[in-house]
This record gives structure tokens, C-alpha cells and sequence, in this order.
């Protein structure tokens, strides 16, 4: 996008602060109108791998309104307006990307310790399809194992544990679900129906604790 | 008056609502009250809806303020806006904003009267 990328000149950016000095009704609006764009531009240049563009414009429009409330905060001995401007909203770019990059972290990808079932285990009956899972889940990351553990112990029924492994694992199957839900007395179709229930619902109260699920 | 504003200037004007210095505050406050859009409410102040960014992000003028006519007057004139027009929908919201204070007091003070009923009557005669 074509942002005008040169800060206003000096004598410009002087004017209207004086204006704002000035409590000028209007002269809010004509400074945000002279800075928006061309400190949004920096910003952008600056922080190219910013994950997400939106955070860029939400530090510079607070930034900015921040300043507009309370012109008198920028002391000119310190150096220029134009500084003083990039600083705030170079600062408040920074809070925010440390508070993005905490959310990620809570929010880890549990599909990516997502792995196949092998096939050579089926013969293996004392060996069900959630405990292989489980032990697979054994050998991820560690903050991982953590989250899981506590999901464990204080969040999921023995059975539905069984079921978050199951859709961990990846299984697709709802034979298998049904096995686990002991509903294997019911019709396919019925069976499909209930899975899908508990499985939409695991999914929802994992989404509350942080988890985001991409099932494969 | 001057060109559509910048999609940051309308995004700044929509974040400013939150905020009670800039008028951005007062005119969503009169939306809300009298259920308008944006159209409505350029409608009813006279102007174009593409001037409501720039109108919402001046300074809001304080009705207790002394210079407040004045920078109703200066804003009217500004934006050209309808005689009148401004000044009565901050003095609508105004009080607005004080029948709502006084109200939300009055419910504080019942329901304080109420729990000092409440522990006499649990204390007994």
C-alpha cells in the first residue's frame, strides 16, 4: 500500500502542535491527519516481519491519541517531535508484539505432535489405539508435555482424556471413538452423531484452555 | 469540504470513541441514544458522513469549560455544520451522561440503605 513514507517536515509538525498547545478544537484531527500515515510507513519498514500488520496500526493510533490528550508530555530539549512520535509508538509496538508472543506460546499447536498410528500394532489387543497415542505424546516438547499433563489431571474424565489423544493422534476412524465412548451398541449413523457431539465439544472446552486444535 | 479521509484517519476516529477528550466519545454517545448510523448522524449535524472521522478526532469541548461556545462555534464553522446542530447534541449527551451518573448514585445508595436494613434486621431489636 502506497503510505506516504517521509515524516511531515519540521515546520509543519511544529505548527500544529502549537495549535494543539493551543487547545485548538481542531487541531487533533490535522495533526493525526499529518502523522498516521507516515509513522504507520516507518513502523512497517522497521518491523518488516511483524506477524501481524494489524499490531503495527493499533501502537501507532494509540501512540497517537495518547499524544493528542497530553501534548505537553513531549519535551522539546529532548529531541525533535517527529522523534518523540516514532519513539511512543515504536514503544508501544513492542508491548504489544511481547504480549502476541506470549499468546502464541500459550496457544501451542497441539496437532503438530500429531503422528500416524503404526500399523504394526493392531494385532496387539492389550495395546489400544489411545495408549499408543498417549505414549507418542510422551516424547514432545516439554512445555508441551506440561500442558498436557495438567489438561490431564485437571481438566478431562479418564474417557474423554482418551478421546483428546484419539484426536491428537489423529484417528479418524469413528469406529475407534465409539470403542473408547462404549457405544458400539448403537447404529453407525448414531454413532457418527455422538462421536461428532463429544468430539465438538472436547474441542470447544481445549479452544478455552488455550489450545488451539487444527485436526488434520 | 476536503478529501475522503485516510483508512487510518477513520480507524483513529473509531478507536477515539473510547476515549472522552476527543468528540469521537460524544458523537457515539448520540448514536447510541438515538440509534443512528453514520448517515444519520451526518444527516442530523448537516454535514457529509466522510467529515465524521475528522469531526470525531477534534478535542470534545467540556460544557463547564469557558471557552466551550467557543469551540462549538469554531467546529461548527469549521466543518460547516447546521447552525445549532453541534451544540445541542453535546448538550444532549451531557445530560444524558448526568441523568445516567445520578441514576447509577441512586442505585448505589438504595442498595447500600438496603444491606444496612438487611444487618439491623439480622442484629434484631
Amino acid at each position: 500500500m502506497g503510505l506516504p513514507v517521509s515524516p511531515p517536515s519540521t515546520q509543519e509538525l511544529e505548527a500544529v502542535y502549537q495549535r494543539l498547545l493551543a487547545q485548538d478544537p481542531t487541531a487533533p484531527d490535522d495533526f493525526a491527519e499529518l502523522v498516521l500515515d507516515p509513522l504507520t510507513a516507518q513502523l512497517r519498514l522497521r518491523y518488516a516481519s511483524v506477524p501481524d500488520p494489524q499490531l503495527i496500526q493499533d501502537a501507532v493510533t494509540d501512540s497517537v491519541l495518547t499524544f493528542l490528550e497530553h501534548p505537553k508530555r513531549y519535551r522539546p530539549e529532548r529531541g525533535s517531535l517527529w522523534h518523540y512520535l516514532m519513539m511512543n509508538a515504536e514503544g508501544d509496538l513492542r508491548n504489544a508484539l511481547s504480549r502476541y508472543q506470549r499468546e502464541q506460546q500459550r496457544q501451542l499447536p497441539l496437532s503438530s505432535v500429531a503422528l500416524p498410528l503404526s500399523a504394526g500394532n493392531s494385532s496387539l489387543e492389550e495395546v489400544r489405539p489411545w495408549q499408543e497415542a498417549e505414549a507418542r505424546l510422551a516424547l514432545s516438547a516439554p512445555p508441551l508435555q506440561e500442558l498436557l499433563q495438567r489438561l490431564r489431571s485437571e481438566t478431562f474424565t479418564p474417557i474423554e482424556w482418551r478421546i483428546v489423544v484419539l484426536m491428537l493422534q489423529g484417528e479418524r476412524r469413528t469406529s475407534a471413538y465409539a470403542a473408547e465412548l462404549g457405544l458400539t451398541y448403537l447404529s453407525i449413523e448414531e454413532q457418527r452423531k455422538q462421536v461428532k457431539r463429544v468430539k465438538d465439544r472436547l474441542r470447544s472446552r481445549l479452544k478455552r484452555h488455550g489450545v488451539r486444535f487444527d485436526e488434520k | 469540504m476536503r478529501s475522503n479521509p485516510s483508512p487510518a484517519l477513520v480507524y483513529a476516529a473509531q478507536r477515539a470513541a473510547q476515549r472522552s477528550f476527543f468528540l469521537a466519545s460524544a458523537l457515539r454517545q448520540y448514536q447510541d441514544l438515538h440509534q443512528l448510523d453514520e448517515q444519520g448522524l451526518a444527516h442530523d449535524l448537516g454535514c457529509a458522513p466522510e467529515d465524521l472521522p475528522r469531526l470525531a478526532l477534534c478535542r470534545r469541548p467540556v460544557g463547564t469549560s469557558a471557552t466551550f461556545l467557543d469551540d462549538v462555534e469554531q467546529l461548527t464553522r469549521h466543518f460547516q455544520l447546521k447552525d445549532g446542530r453541534l451544540l445541542a447534541l453535546l448538550r444532549q449527551v451531557e445530560a444524558m451522561t448526568a441523568l445516567q451518573t445520578h441514576m447509577a448514585r441512586a442505585s448505589q445508595r438504595d442498595s447500600l440503605l438496603q444491606a444496612a436494613r438487611d444487618r439491623e434486621e439480622e442484629q434484631g431489636p
